[in-house]
């Protein structure tokens, strides 16, 4: 097998690793829910609705989270094994699209059986809306790899925070305004542009990329 | 026999110079031993040589083809790091299991059944996660990422470090077995060198930057003498040749020389004895220093 | 277990002079195998080139033998060949020195010869 395969290997089990910590999480909240709600109608419906629509938004905000640490964490570890600075930087793209790829899949099957498919859409813009994040919060990475360990703790704190609330914003803009119409041309639309911006930000992380160490 | 190569290698972390053109041929199917001080640039070497860092200036190659991004050479080398205990990044975040799984994953000729036999004979519990370790297990980590990946070139930073001596001489005796059977090349860095003195076909000895000595450890060792008697004497004896770190007390005198080739003797007046490696070192590299 | 090897001495010859030691006292035998390369690298803790390099000297001496395949052998009349090598060297090696350090202490060729004289019953 070539180092390429090999380390894609190690990128795709860690993507499916992390969606079971989702899965895992969203699972707990579930349960959590259940409790809280025990006693009305649809008690079990709400708590599912709930649990879903977290490990939704969850997957849409771990990955930003990660690609922010990556630079500092995950990175030098696939260096350190003899890895190449091209197969963290292909690895990362697999497993950022693959991991909301994933994350849309399971989303979307949940809703379609429960019988709430209008959710759907909410779930596609949420996942593919947090792309350019995930760019973002690489080339954040990379920055602070090279100004210091408070920095790090400072700015991983502040970016969690506002990814955390853009995400929030976002999705009750999508509940309150419905401006987004279902699927249709609009929707590819978002998600091409969504794309975009995350493919130019590759060409900046790219060049991190290529002169990342280990520390 | 191939060979690991850098030319002209520079290093500077902001204002600091870490490498001074350091020139260095590792030639395989030996295992080498790199010594030098703490902070004489040992790790920055060995990270620009695995091209895990990257060098300010200067070029690495094995057999010729570049290092740098190259799967070809890339894939004959393994660099087990020392871990450090901090625990914010890095591997110390990783369950042993998993930092293993990793080597696992990207060494091409990785041997588990090997990397088991490992971690019963060090007692690993590989349940923990690496910056709960003690210093002796994190060393025992590293032995084992190395001797499992079965490199063709294996490198290891210090480490018998935080080995007791048992373990040590356990390490020892695994790389000259690991050694005769498969004809690996190691290169092991250590600070502590007696004991490791004699492992050692080759040694390259760093300093400040620089690397001072690069040579057969047998040839090294026939050509340096301690010599020691009465000052004058001492001193009539070793004019001429390369001394260094000499020491009096009263009118007694003795000195370290590094002749260019193996003297046949010096005059009858003075006393001559062998040097061992980790008494070489000491004299190389203490003079022009405070001493403690 | 650890062989003790000194300092005083490149490390390959005193591979070469314990081999021709455990010869000379029997422990070896002639037309006996040696230890491999890697057995006396790991018992003595030392590089397998360097215990090569010990073996070597002493099938330059003519001490031992390679049987191809099997390993290194002690030759037929190697202990006596050992004998007249070290019965050489022993003024160098030994008598010299007893001499010198005689000489510095005070110790006249009588009281010396005598000294030797009342242990020779060998």
């Amino acid at each position: 097998m070539s180092l390429a395969a090999r380390s894609l290997t190690y990128y795709l089990k860690t993507s499916v690793q992390y969606i079971g910590y989702s899965i895992a999480i969203s699972a707990l909240i579930f349960v959590e829910f259940l409790f809280i709600h025990s006693g009305e109608v649809d008690a079990f419906g709400i708590a599912f609705r709930m649990a879903v629509s977290i490990l939704a938004l969850f997957i849409a905000m771990l990955n930003p989270m990660y690609a922010l640490y990556s630079p500092n964490w995950y990175d030098g570890n696939v260096l350190s094994m003899g890895g190449r600075r091209k197969d963290i930087f292909w690895g990362s793209i697999v497993k950022e699209i693959l991991f909301i790829l994933m994350g849309l899949i399971i989303v979307s099957v949940i809703y379609s059986i429960y019988g709430t498919p209008e959710m759907i859409p909410i779930a596609v813009y949420l996942m593919f809306g947090s792309l350019p994040f995930t760019g973002l919060a690489r080339i954040i990475g990379h920055k602070i790899r090279k100004n210091g360990r408070i920095a790090v703790i400072a700015i991983a704190i502040v970016a969690g925070l506002s990814a955390a609330a853009a995400s929030m914003i976002s999705n009750s803009r999508l509940y309150e305004f419905d401006f987004l119409p279902e699927g249709g041309v609009s929707m590819l639309l978002y998600i091409l542009i969504a794309l975009g911006i995350y493919a130019v930000l590759q060409i900046f992380i790219y060049r991190l990329c290529s002169k990342a160490m280990v520390r | 026999m191939a060979t690991l190569s850098g030319r002209n290698i520079v290093k500077k972390y902001g204002k600091d110079t870490v490498l001074k053109n350091v020139n260095i041929d590792i030639e395989t199917g030996k295992i080498y031993g790199l010594i030098g001080r703490n902070g004489a640039g040992k790790t920055t070497l060995l990270s620009i040589l695995t091209a895990q860092n990257p060098a300010t200036e200067g070029e690495i190659t094995l057999d010729g083809q570049p290092v740098w991004e190259n799967e070809a050479s890339l894939s004959r080398i393994c660099y087990s790091r020392e871990i450090s205990p901090v625990t914010l990044f890095g591997p110390n975040t990783l369950k042993v299991k998993d930092y293993l799984k990793l080597g696992k994953t990207f060494y091409k000729n990785w041997d588990q059944e090997y990397a088991d036999e490992l971690i019963k004979m060090f007692n690993l519990n590989v349940k923990k996660r690496v910056h709960k370790l003690s210093k002796g297990m994190l060393s025992a980590v590293t032995i084992i990422l190395a001797l499992a990946s079965k490199a063709e070139i294996t490198i290891l930073d210090e480490p018998v470090a935080g080995l007791d001596v048992i373990a040590r001489e356990q390490f020892y005796k695994l790389v000259i077995e690991e050694y005769a059977n498969t004809g690996r090349t190691f290169i092991i860095s250590t600070h502590i060198i007696e004991e490791a003195a004699s492992l050692f076909e080759k040694v390259i000895m760093i300093d400040n930057g620089e690397i001072v000595l690069e040579e057969n450890t047998d040839d090294l060792l026939a050509r340096a003498y301690r010599v020691s008697g009465e000052d004058v004497q001492v001193d009539e004896a070793v004019n001429g040749f390369k001394v260094y770190h000499p020491e009096s007390v009263g009118r007694n005198k003795a000195v370290t020389v590094l002749a260019d080739a193996p003297v046949d003797g010096f005059s009858d007046s003075v006393q001559v004895e062998p040097v061992s490696l980790q008494n070489l070192f000491y004299a190389m590299c203490v003079d022009g220093r405070k001493e403690a | 277990m650890q062989g003790n090897l000194g300092e005083d001495k490149s490390i390959y010859i005193q591979i070469s002079e314990m081999i021709e030691d455990e010869i000379l006292r029997d422990i070896l035998r002639e037309e006996e195998q040696v230890p491999s390369t890697t057995e006396l690298s790991k018992f003595y803790k030392i590089n397998p080139a360097t215990a090569a390099k010990g073996i070597n000297i002493l099938v330059d001496k003519d001490i031992l033998y390679k049987k191809r395949g099997i390993g290194m052998f002690v030759k037929d009349g190697a202990k006596n060949s050992i004998q007249e090598t070290r019965r050489n060297s022993f003024y160098e090696n030994y008598v010299k020195a007893i001499i010198s350090e005689a000489k510095l202490i005070g110790i006249s060729k009588e009281e010396l010869k005598k000294m030797i004289d009342s242990n020779l019953d060998m």
